[in-house]
């Protein structure tokens, strides 16, 4: 499962920008609950994120309160197109593996 | 257990993470927190509740500690390289501060004179301040700034101690005169380094005592905020 909190993180903040909070819920309604981040922990992936200019942070003002705001840049975009691509290529590989389309020698 | 966010700031700092992300961190887990309460109260549950189940979804104090450290894209450069952060490049930076500024006056002075239309008695007081600026302001302010982000960042004190020492004893012991037109720059420390050198001026150990003396102001004009700040936060 490596790389997959990644990839969740960068595809739903490709669609909007969202404070921590917000993307945490956001993952558990998007994956029907099947997969929820530690909740704490989520924010130095969003950090390390940051830092290798995959998302940008800014403050914005929400319900009388200012969050932190993590939106996908043009570099997070491209490693969401990497990252989405790897994905269905392992995922292809070990549907194949499960259905049984392979011949042991 | 709640989380005690003031020690998970200081663990983090003490261990080398990046001031701007650790009170960035500590920010947001407080928000998440905040926001799992509010939702819980708004579903029915009593507060108390509510911050039990905030408290056990945001995870541990350690768990969450660990998860940071874990991650060495989120440490500081200084912490990364203190030697170099606090060590060498105050000197390196001092150093070639006053060496752009020496070729900036070589170059552009005169041009600068003419087109202000200034006279050679205001430009020899300006390149007087300027020199003064370079061997006794410029230093302290550099030493003033060592010693704040070494405190931000809860850096040991080994490095930042010998990085502003080193500049303030470079710095005391340097002076830098106008003659005429020419710049005249001594040390009262160099020739003692390697005697040989006649190029900084003639071995005196009064001009070094008096070197080092200035060099001590400085070093505690830099420090004694800092002194003051912690005996301030211990004794509240």
């Amino acid at each position: 499962m490596t790389g997959v909190p990644e990839l969740l993180v960068l595809r739903l903040l490709a669609d909007r920008e969202m404070y921590g909070y917000e993307l945490v819920q956001a993952i558990e309604t998007a994956t029907g609950e099947a997969i929820s981040l530690g909740e704490g922990v989520v924010y130095p992936m969003l950090h390390v994120l940051e830092e290798r200019g995959y998302l940008k942070a800014r403050r914005k003002a929400h319900a009388g309160r200012t969050r932190v705001y993590y939106s996908v840049t043009a570099a997070g975009r491209r490693r969401l197109e990497e990252a989405a691509e790897e994905w269905r290529r392992i995922t292809h590989a070990v549907s194949q593996v499960l259905n049984g389309a392979f011949h042991a020698h | 257990m709640p989380i005690d966010y003031v020690r998970l700031r200081e663990r983090l700092l003490r261990a080398g993470v990046a001031p701007r992300h650790v009170h960035r961190y500590v920010r947001e887990l407080r928000d998440h927190y905040d926001d799992i309460v509010r939702s819980e109260i708004a579903r029915g549950s009593q507060r108390s509740a509510a911050e039990q189940i905030a408290t056990a979804r945001l995870g541990s104090e350690e768990d969450l500690a660990r998860t940071v450290l874990a991650c060495s894209e989120l440490r500081s450069i200084a912490s990364r390289f203190p030697a170099l952060a606090f060590g060498v490049a105050p000197a390196v930076v001092w150093v070639s501060l006053m060496i752009a500024t020496a070729l900036v006056i070589r170059t552009a002075g005169d041009r600068v004179a003419g087109a202000l239309g200034l006279g050679e008695a205001v430009m020899f007081t300006a390149a007087q301040i300027v020199c003064l600026f370079h061997v006794r302001i410029a230093p302290l302010l550099l030493s003033i700034a060592l010693v704040i982000v070494s405190a931000r960042q809860r850096a040991p004190l080994s490095w930042p101690l010998a990085g502003t020492g080193v500049v303030c004893i470079l710095a005391g012991t340097l002076s830098i005169n106008v003659i005429g037109r020419q710049l005249g720059v001594s040390s009262a420390l160099l020739p003692f380094l390697s005697p040989q050198s006649e190029l900084f001026g003639p071995m005196s150990v009064r001009a070094l005592a008096e070197g080092f003396g200035c060099a001590a102001l400085m070093f505690v004009a830099a420090w004694f905020p800092l002194v003051l700040w912690r005996r301030r936060t211990r004794t509240a």
